[in-house]
């Protein structure tokens, strides 16, 4: 934990609820990106992050400073995004769409990709376009899959860590991750997407 | 060969796993074309960021935090609640009492010995404080040192001269010289805040007792309030 996260978490933890603000400001970027590629949705993102940095300061006097505090509060964020995709799978199989969701994913529907060839996709995709065919591809790929791509390999986690958090065994969650970035691959092909020397993927 | 690129991927492949495998990814141009499809979605991934938070995602979270505070505590029925936490029979409530009563006890003797109240010796070593032989400045202000892109944070430190201080806080032009929404945290025989504000200068005063406002003596720069006293100026631009 860094000294001003250190300073902060005292302050709030002595009453200065303001004091969060600065937790927020410094930390809401990268946990809304992780939750967003967990969760596939602006919205939805938004929503929990906000909802996770209001369970972080709930919970704040049980945080000890073993872990870093950005840690600690990924970790809450994943577990939310969990809880929300676990309810949306239900939800699906129960064929009940809200109209939350509804206008969540109306609002995210995505321009078609420009699936021209180029020399080096950097040079042909701006900005939005990337995030757009990243969204498109993680997209396809089932939750369960798109959570072990997402916390291996964009979070950093160990299997290890990952096994404690889903309850799967290491050895499940490989090949998941396997399956996964294979998925990834071929859906960023089909997508347009090429690897940087203009060789075929 | 797939089993090698997935270790490889995982960062699970010793040295000279790694070092092999990669002789033999430079020998097999299929191999090569394989592995840097894989890095390259991993990578081009891992590089995409999203748009980012709505520009209100701070004020956001921060009113629902603030709303929450603002919540009435529930209601609870007292007498219930407190048999069903003490026990169902007259004897075990009493018998809890008695230890409420000695814990309560001892915790205020302790307290009494450990602050230098009149059973104990004064604390003069306190964290920043400092304090002179005779007593006469029992204040400090510090320490003005962490910084981030977007915020300065400053902790102020105030020992009151007077012992019959029973609330400290801060008014100044960052919270529209209102006491009340910066109080002071006590903690031991000083009073502490930590300001995090936006890099600028401000003027602020300290208040004693909700109504005793007193210039920082230690401010390092003071300026005229217009009506006669001097407000403390905390240069917070660097």
């Amino acid at each position: 934990m860094t000294d001003e996260d250190r300073a902060v978490i005292q302050a709030v933890k002595s009453g200065d609820t303001e004091a969060f603000r600065f937790l927020v400001e410094r930390h809401k970027g990268v946990l809304y990106g992780i939750i967003f590629k967990m969760v596939g949705n602006s919205q939805v993102a938004e929503e929990l992050a906000q909802d996770t940095f209001v369970k972080a300061f709930e919970a704040l006097g049980n945080f000890r400073g073993e872990a870093k505090f950005g840690t600690w509060l990924v970790q809450i964020g994943v577990h939310a995004a969990r809880d929300h995709l676990r309810r949306k799978k239900r939800l699906r199989q129960q064929r009940i769409v809200s109209l939350d969701e509804l206008r969540a994913a109306q609002r995210d529907d995505l321009e078609p990709v420009d699936k021209s060839p180029g020399a080096n996709p950097l040079s042909w995709l701006d900005e939005r376009e990337k995030q757009d065919l990243l969204q498109q591809a993680l997209g396809h790929l089932p939750a369960e899959h798109r959570e072990v791509i997402v916390l291996k390999h964009f979070v950093g986690w160990s299997y290890e860590r990952i096994a404690e958090l889903t309850g799967d065994s290491i050895g499940t969650l490989k090949v998941r991750a396997h399956r996964a970035r294979k998925l990834l691959k071929e859906q960023m092909h089909n997508l347009g997407w090429q690897i940087a020397n203009g060789d075929s993927c | 060969m797939e089993h090698f690129i997935d270790r490889y991927l995982d960062g699970e492949l010793t040295e000279e796993e790694a070092e092999a495998f990669l002789v033999a990814v430079r020998e097999n141009p299929d191999l090569e074309a394989e592995l840097r499809a894989y890095e390259e979605t991993l990578a081009f991934a891992a590089d995409t960021n999203p748009p980012g938070p709505s520009p209100d995602f701070t004020d956001q979270v921060m009113n629902r935090i603030a709303s929450m505070n603002r919540q009435p505590a529930p209601r609870l029925h007292y007498l219930s609640h407190l048999r069903s936490l003490f026990g169902p029979t007259r004897a075990a409530r009493l018998a809890w009492a008695a230890v409420l009563v000695l814990v309560f006890g001892l915790g205020y003797l302790t307290s009494r010995l450990g602050t230098g109240g009149e059973l104990g010796y004064p604390d003069r070593t306190r964290g920043s404080q400092t304090v002179s032989d005779a007593g006469s400045i029992e204040r400090t202000q510090a320490v003005a040192s962490l910084q981030s892109e977007n915020f300065r944070i400053f902790r102020l430190v105030y020992a009151p001269q007077k012992s019959e201080v029973s609330g400290v806080a801060i008014a100044g032009t960052f919270n529209g010289w209102n006491p009340e929404l910066t109080p002071m945290h006590q903690e031991g025989n000083v009073w502490t805040a930590l300001l995090i504000l936006p890099p600028d200068t401000y003027e602020y005063m300290i208040v004693e007792n909700g109504d005793r406002w007193i210039t920082d003596p230690l401010a390092l720069q003071t300026r005229d309030d217009g009506f006669g006293r001097k407000n403390a100026v905390l240069d917070l631009t660097l």
